[in-house]
């Protein structure tokens, strides 16, 4: 394709950082009489202290839980009464410990008295909760797709409104990381262990994924689930959250990205009034354990009751190093689309398969190269690995030809120009680029980057990284499963097979 | 945790991340909501808002309704803010238009017009031209219709239309994808088990519509081993016809252009008569009915509903607005705020009620917790139902419900190709063109006692459905008193 899609398209992006550090980015663009708004912290699971396992996510969740003026109708008499709840909590820890010592056992009298007083002090406290008010406030004045999210190295915050309530965001957003109030937060711990149950326990994909990170990270934080492990999570505690919070909720580490029908000379007096009195913090001091050379192949069986699936995880550069543009070209020629190799041989001609994916996952410390594929009845996980590995043969010994190039490139420059189609898609986008490197223009240099790999590079990042002793490969066949918890959310780690090999 | 498939699709390393949300997977964006009682609901009662009008397109404006002289009714919008078309073809047919003995035909028939090649062009010579080009035809079968869709870049445009006429217009429905579609179909149908909330969803539909009705009868391996190319050759050639499409447009382009461009790709196809068969009678159902299908898991996944309307039905507005309150609206309403706020029970927890179904569609809510919790959530979920029932709804709940609504109104016609898509299918169901000028008046003109009659009507409590996927030894016996428990292997479509 001769001339770029894009070159005809100009984003037109305001940049500003108040003097607190709130970093901001606004694209106008008039088509729908809406704007989205993207809030991201530079924070992620990957951040979290030792044994908080989970606590960067169940955060997350406590921004919705009001501030100190939302969701109480009396925080002068509510907030003593958290702080009462957080010391019991902390007691019914310390008594229910002791069965973890040595010949040690918890005093049932004393646990059941606990169990009462929380109960009580949680029946005051709600007394003076006002619940939900932020998303009620938010759906009244028509917002839609309000929600947040987590992962390794990010936590955001998003929410597309009509135009005339972009004060109502400032307010809302503003007040909740100045002042947030973690109230009912032992409920939310509840509800995340839930959730833990849906996506990973009780989910075949989820536990492979979990033993899969697990087992190709011995030291960087990304060993760890963002939805922490069943015994970190049930420990986690309301100071625990506040401290993090204060620690990594400053507007000097924070991105907020607007975009839509808006002045961006507005939006700037706007969110200088609401957030620009938040004090900033001095910078995190973070810095994650190295991970040390792969020294040979890791195999990983995870065995639960369902149908067998595989997952192969091979070790490449994070963020920025530029064999991740050749990785990203051979995840698209391996594994995007119906013409893509492994669909064609694996799915299409061979049967091996029902489905087939390869991409890669970069952070950026680390990267992954990651194949899942479900096998068809009656083939085995071994034939499918086999056909795996005769396809990245074949990449390592021949470069891709001109026409799987070409494909390649068209499809990126269609991806950009579909991207800008949404406005919540685009301040994503720009958000993250920001968040991770600093510069909103990376989203779009990386593909230009992606757009002038060449085919020999290709060729050689797949003999470079597609090779056994970079791997993990995870499968996932019949078995019972890890024992039932021995109570609410506990798990006995030593029977997590993936954890004994 | 990465869930890559998503992600990839990105492309881009800056994306690639595992997002784990707070909100689960709960309908609607909507809300009912309680008086401000807190110190800030009081600062923001004091913002004043710059009124904002929402423009609804309609036809005769920003969207031309036209109809080939063969029947096939276009929609049309130009849209130029992206380099794109866009493009969607609606045929009636569907998985409720399928032969008793042939269920999964729709699916399948969907499948291979985009998979199975063309009588002028090979699929694998279709993919690949696709693939270089960026662009994608994708078609899917729904209960009752078949579409086909199609995006390409604004210079592509012709070529893209040309590949989308021939998979419409010369499927070759080619042995080869055929026997790889079928294949997948059917591990897939091996593996429903595995996923517990998918494995309760065809419990909970063949629970409530019985087997005697196409949407009760769960599909098996043997049904789909049975289906044949002939098979969608058949059925292609029954519903596929001019008379039994509409197509919506919009994008990068001239309306004359167009119009003159699809007018030579689909204006010589002859018109001829198109027969539906009528859709089977929805079985009525009087009586509780408790089902366990034991999953040793540590969390069970859970059911509890009845029947509930079709889109004929004029009480279908004060029906999304009952549902909004009781369960339809994410963290406000009354079963996410007992269930999961207030007791932790649950991630996800909701309901469902759908309005707009040919049949009578289900009312459903659902919810994932821990064994030992199924009766106590069944228990709130059941109070619940009763609640709104037996008392009225407060003034505040239903005027924030319906506010809920107006204010994010103007999102449904945020894109120009959404809206024309939105506008084919007011057509399609049989509903005026002015549907969605005058729908915000249909909210407006329901009534609290409304709110409680449909509740009545359409709720029913001491009727009601219950499914549960979960560890037997745990569950069977809180079920108990929820009504006589009939066990099902998971196994047993095998």
């Amino acid at each position: 394709m001769a001339a770029s899609e894009l070159d005809g398209i100009d984003l037109p992006i305001t940049e500003y950082t108040l003097k607190n550090g709130l970093h901001l980015l606004i694209v106008e663009r008039r088509e729908s009489p809406t704007f989205s708004a993207y809030l991201r912290f530079r924070v992620g699971s990957a951040n979290e202290p030792a044994g908080q396992t989970g606590l960067a996510h169940l955060l997350e969740h406590m921004m919705f839980k009001g501030t100190r003026q939302f969701g109480t109708t009396d925080p002068g008499k509510e907030l003593p009464l958290l702080d009462r709840l957080d010391a019991l909590y902390r007691d019914l820890q310390a008594e229910t410990a002791k069965a973890e010592q040595p010949g040690g056992a918890a005093d049932p009298k004393v646990v059941a008295q606990l169990e009462r007083q929380i109960a009580a002090l949680e029946g005051e406290a709600k007394r003076f909760i006002v619940r939900n008010e932020l998303w009620e406030i938010y759906q009244r004045n028509g917002a839609v797709g309000l929600n947040a999210s987590t992962s390794h190295e990010g936590t955001q915050y998003f929410v597309s409104l009509p135009k005339n309530r972009l004060e109502l965001w400032a307010l809302l957003e503003s007040d909740r990381i100045r002042d947030p109030v973690f109230r009912e937060f032992y409920t939310e711990r509840e509800v995340v262990m839930e959730e833990r149950r849906q996506r990973t326990d009780t989910n075949p994909r989820g536990l492979l994924y979990e033993a899969g990170l697990a087992s190709s990270f011995f030291a960087l934080p990304y060993r760890h689930p963002v939805a922490g492990w069943p015994g970190d999570l049930e420990h986690l505690s309301r100071p625990q959250a506040r401290d993090f919070f204060r620690a990594y909720y400053a507007p000097n580490n924070a991105v907020a990205v607007l975009v839509g029908d808006l002045d961006p000379a507005e939006v700037i007096r706007t969110v200088e009034r609401y957030f620009g009195d938040i004090p900033a913090q001095p910078a995190p001091r973070w810095f994650p354990s190295g991970e040390p050379p792969q020294s040979g192949e890791r195999r990983v069986q995870v065995e639960f009751p369902a149908e067998p699936q595989l997952l192969m995880l091979y070790r490449i550069p994070g963020l920025g190093d530029p064999d991740t543009h050749a990785l990203d070209v051979l995840g698209s020629l391996l594994g995007d689309g119906r013409t893509s190799r492994l669909h064609r041989r694996l799915v299409e001609e061979r049967r091996l398969v029902s489905s087939i994916s390869a991409g890669q996952w970069v952070l950026r410390y680390a990267g992954l190269f990651v194949v899942q594929a479900t096998p068809r009845a009656p083939h085995t996980l071994a034939e499918v690995e086999a056909a795996i590995d005769e396809e990245f043969r074949a990449a390592q010994a021949e470069p891709p030809t001109d026409r799987e190039m070409l494909k390649v490139r068209n499809q990126l420059e269609v991806a950009a120009v579909r991207d800008l189609a949404s406005n919540r898609g685009l301040a994503s986008r720009l958000g993250a680029a920001w968040a991770l490197t600093g510069d909103w223009r990376y989203a779009f240099e990386e593909r230009k980057k992606i757009q002038a790999v060449t085919a020999e590079e290709v060729r050689a990042a797949a003999a470079r990284y597609l090779i056994p002793e970079r791997r993990t490969v995870v499968s996932l066949v019949r078995g019972a499963g890890a024992p039932p918890p021995t109570r609410a959310g506990r798990q006995d780690p030593a029977a997590r097979p993936w954890e004994t090999h | 945790m990465p869930h890559p498939a998503v992600a990839w699709r990105a492309r881009s390393a800056v994306l690639l991340a595992g997002l784990w949300l707070v909100a689960g997977c709960t309908g609607h964006a909507l809300t009912a909501a309680r008086p401000p009682q807190s110190p800030g609901a009081a600062r923001v009662a004091q913002l004043h808002f710059a009124p904002l009008e929402t423009h609804i397109p309609r036809v005769g404006r920003e969207i031309e309704r036209r109809v080939l002289p063969n029947g096939i009714i276009v929609y049309l919008a130009e849209d130029r803010s992206l380099p794109t078309i866009d493009a969607t073809a609606l045929f009636r047919a569907g998985s409720l238009y399928e032969p008793v003995d042939r269920q999964g035909l729709a699916q399948l028939t969907a499948s291979q017009l985009r998979n199975g090649g063309t009588t002028r062009m090979s699929y694998e010579r279709l993919n690949d031209e696709l693939e270089v080009l960026g662009a994608s035809i994708e078609a899917s079968a729904s209960l009752e219709a078949i579409s086909v869709s199609v995006g390409a870049l604004a210079k592509d445009s012709d070529r893209a239309l040309e590949l989308f006429a021939d998979v419409i217009r010369r499927p070759a429905f080619a042995p080869q994808p055929f026997e790889t579609a079928r294949g997948r179909m059917i591990e897939d149908l091996r593996r429903v088990k595995d996923n517990p909330p998918r494995l309760m969803a065809r419990e909970f539909s063949r629970a409530l519509y019985t087997e005697a009705h196409p949407l009760g009868r769960p599909l098996t391996v043997g049904e789909v081993s049975r289906i044949t190319p002939a098979d969608l050759q058949g059925y292609a050639q029954q519903f596929a016809r001019p008379a039994n499409m509409m197509l919506a447009v919009a994008g990068d382009f001239d309306g004359p252009s167009m119009w003159a461009k699809l007018t030579a790709l689909f204006g010589d196809w002859v018109a001829d008569p198109v027969r539906l068969p009528a859709f089977p009678a929805v079985p009525s159902r009087d009586a509780r009915r408790v089902t366990l299908v034991p999953r040793d898991l540590t969390q069970a996944s859970l059911a509890v509903g009845n029947l509930g309307i079709d889109r004929r039905n004029p009480d279908r507005y004060a029906v999304e607005l009952m549902d909004l309150i009781l369960g339809g609206s994410g963290f406000s309403s009354r079963i996410m705020d007992r269930v999961r706020a207030d007791e932790g029970l649950a991630y996800s927890v909701g309901t469902s009620f759908p309005t707009g179904w040919p049949v009578t569609g289900p009312f459903r809510a659902t919810a994932q917790t821990r064994n030992e919790n199924v009766a106590r959530t069944v228990t709130l979920i059941l109070e619940e139902m009763e609640r709104i029932r037996r008392e009225p709804v407060t003034p505040e709940e239903l005027a924030r419900a319906r506010q809920a609504l107006e204010s994010s109104y103007v999102f449904r016609f945020s894109s120009r190709y959404a809206t024309v898509v939105q506008l084919m299918r007011l057509e399609f169901d049989g509903e005026p063109a002015d549907y969605y000028e005058t729908l915000l008046d249909r909210y407006r003109a329901v009534t609290i006692a409304d709110i409680q009659r449909v509740a009545i009507a359409y709720l029913r409590p001491d009727a009601a459905t219950i499914v549960v996927v979960g560890d037997a030894a745990k569950v069977e016996a809180q079920l108990a008193r929820f009504g006589p428990v009939e066990r099902l292997s998971p196994d047993r479509l095998e």
